[in-house]
């Protein structure tokens, strides 16, 4: 697949960047610093992910959403997020799996990622942090706004 | 117990030695010997069923020596539960191997009922005394026919068998049939002497090993229920973590809907509504921190929970508590604040989300019993390099008494234990995490005077703090903190 992904260039290149690039949104509040970055929601949840796609676009970011392991790990590569949040627990491949592929690859090895999940197992935790995630966060704990301040914290600090 | 035996063995032993007027000729001291020799036999074993074979066989072997006729030695104990006495083991003599080749009824069931009077192992029981018999019909019947037992008899070229009781805390509970090709008149008074010394220690054998037999089984009972628990342990830790994660899920979205309401996200709302919004954030809070303390005790307590070392700011962390508990504070009309004297230090090492939650129980707790007045915390340093957190109420107070007990698992203080939810883990959890991170915690308090629950850290300064994060960028925990960790916080 083609590296040169823009969802506004090239929408109808494949099914799967047909499929990622029908989810992104533009953030309808203008805030300056987050115009343009662009968020990864990985989460299998849809009135999960829904709830935290309506908070990052409110904040102006540009959203990217996949509900399933596969699909999250082709929009990583492809999608050139600029921050990723991943669930663990998802159908095909768990979020972990789809991390350790996505460092192996040059395009994702750089990305920084924030685990967000509702699993505090020790073997998960530990196996996130060996793969070098930014935070392994327990959603029930934050908010979507909290969420938000995290990733902004990590890009723009 | 094995020694005691042995030691009212001696006793015994003694007593048979010297009680009964003995003369001391070269028979009587050999007699003494095999004795001996026969009580270390038999309590070198603790297993029932050794124990049981090596009595009829040793006492042979002894009385072997003396070429005095013995063919067969028989042990019998009485079994409570049939109300019968059982045949318990054999002599392996050439003798015995004939009779049970020919035998009518097989040995482990030649079972004699109790109530069989005329029986003469029975009235041996009974009358607590030798009985001598020349006809084994009486020695066998029941379970045998009259014919059946002259039968065996007469092949077996038996003349006559001497029944002893054996005896354990002064009652007969079995009997030793000594079963011989020569006439009862040709017994001597040494071979009495050791068969009746030999049939005292044999009680004691036998009820010892029937203790040690009866104890192994439990023991073995109990490592298979052991094991059996372990295994339900390990599937209600699995239940645990997957009903933590699907109550998780419906939390996370009635969390984050409301706070995206509340932060105005869907458009203004009236002040009224996000005050009741406030409400149910605050026991959404509560159901997260519940689940979150159920989910963590075991795993603190067990060494599988994962600690991340940071240096944490103890004024953020109040901050960020005050934040979350603010609105439920102003709806209980309390005055709820954070106070912090000047130039205090309070750097910290230790795992920011669990110290969160150490504060965030201590204030869950004050807010949730304080009905009117204030709710406080407040940082300080009693002496350097330790700082102090402590949440002030003006709550109801707890006794004395019941402080004792407040950061047991599970403990509840009783007039409020039903009235609000809490599972009583949230102090325990509390005290095992600051013990962890090398702290101290506790309260001071009184009925009607409200209560204090501080801990106690040592503090650390930032440079010194930054060495330690980078040298152990995450603490995986063991167990037990490492000792090169607490070596830092020493040299601090």
């Amino acid at each position: 697949m083609s590296t040169n992904t823009d969802p506004k260039i090239n929408s109808n290149e494949d099914v799967v960047s047909d499929q990622v690039f029908s989810n992104v949104d533009s953030g309808t509040t203008v805030s300056s610093s987050t115009v343009g970055k662009r968020v990864l929601l990985v989460e299998d949840d849809p009135l999960i992910i829904k709830m935290y796609k309506a908070k990052f676009v409110h904040e102006g970011f540009e959203v990217l959403t996949a509900e399933d392991g596969v699909t999250g790990l082709e929009v990583s590569l492809n999608g050139r997020p600029d921050f990723i949040v991943l669930d663990i627990m998802m159908p095909q491949l768990s979020g972990l799996d789809l991390l350790e592929k996505l460092r192996q690859d040059p395009k994702g090895k750089d990305i920084p990622v924030i685990i967000l999940t509702n699993l505090t197992e020790k073997e998960e935790e530990q196996r996130a942090i060996s793969l070098g995630v930014k935070e392994y966060l327990l959603k029930a704990n934050l908010t979507p706004g909290d969420i938000v301040e995290k990733v902004k914290k990590y890009l723009f600090t | 117990m094995l020694i005691l035996v042995y030691m009212s063995n001696i006793k015994l032993f003694s007593k048979f030695s010297i009680g009964h007027n003995y003369n001391t000729s070269p028979r009587s001291k050999q007699t003494i010997d095999s004795l001996w020799h026969l009580m270390h036999v038999i309590l070198d074993s603790l297993d029932f069923k050794v124990v049981v074979q090596k009595i009829v066989d040793s006492v042979l072997v002894e009385l072997g020596y003396m070429n005095l006729g013995y063919s067969i030695v028989v042990l019998a104990l009485i079994d409570d539960e049939t109300k019968t006495l059982k045949r318990i083991s054999i002599s392996h003599t050439q003798k015995a191997k004939e009779a049970l080749d020919i035998t009518p009824v097989p040995f482990r069931k030649i079972n004699i009922p109790l109530s069989a009077k005329r029986n003469a192992c029975i009235q041996s029981l009974d009358k607590d005394k030798v009985v001598t018999v020349k006809d084994w019909s009486k020695l066998l019947v029941p379970p045998y026919t009259k014919e059946n037992a002259k039968r065996i008899q007469d092949h077996l070229g038996i003349k006559a068998s001497m029944v002893y009781p054996v005896h354990h805390q002064g009652k007969p509970r079995g009997i030793l049939i000594f079963s011989m090709t020569k006439d009862p008149k040709e017994v001597t008074a040494e071979e009495i002497d050791l068969i009746s010394g030999f049939t005292d220690v044999v009680g004691l054998a036998v009820q010892n090993s029937r203790l040690y037999s009866a104890l192994e089984k439990s023991s073995a009972k109990i490592t298979d229920a052991n094991k059996r628990l372990q295994e339900m342990d390990k599937q209600k830790d699995e239940f645990i973590n997957m009903a933590a994660h699907e109550l998780r899920a419906p939390m996370t979205a009635i969390k984050g809907y409301i706070s995206m309401i509340m932060d105005g996200d869907a458009g203004k709302i009236p002040d009224q509504a996000v005050d009741y919004l406030a409400d149910v954030m605050s026991v959404t809070d509560r159901l997260v921190r519940l689940v979150n303390n159920m989910l963590n005790v075991g795993r603190i307590e067990e060494g599988r929970m994962v600690y991340r070392s940071g240096m944490v700011s103890l004024k953020d962390i109040a901050h960020q508590v005050f934040v979350s508990f603010r609105f439920e504070a102003e709806r209980k009309g309390l005055i709820f604040k954070v106070e912090e004297s000047k130039g205090v230090k309070d750097l910290v090492i230790v795992d920011p989300d669990r110290i969160h939650e150490v504060v965030g129980n201590f204030v869950s707790n004050a807010v949730k019993y304080t009905e009117t007045g204030f709710v406080s915390m407040r940082i300080t340093n009693p002496q350097k390099g330790t700082v102090k957190f402590e949440v002030i109420d003006s709550g109801p107070g707890i006794s004395s008494e019941e402080q004792t007990k407040l950061f047991q698992k599970f403990f509840r203080v009783e007039s409020t234990a039903g009235k609000t939810i809490g599972t009583g883990l949230g102090l325990y959890i509390s005290k095992l995490l600051i013990e962890k991170f090398n702290g101290k915690i506790g309260l001071d308090s009184d009925i009607n005077k409200g209560s204090s629950f501080w801990f106690e850290l040592p503090v650390v300064d930032e440079k010194e703090a930054q060495r330690i994060i980078k040298e152990s960028e995450a603490l995986v925990d063991s167990g037990e903190i490492d000792k090169s960790d607490n070596e830092d916080h020493k040299d601090l």
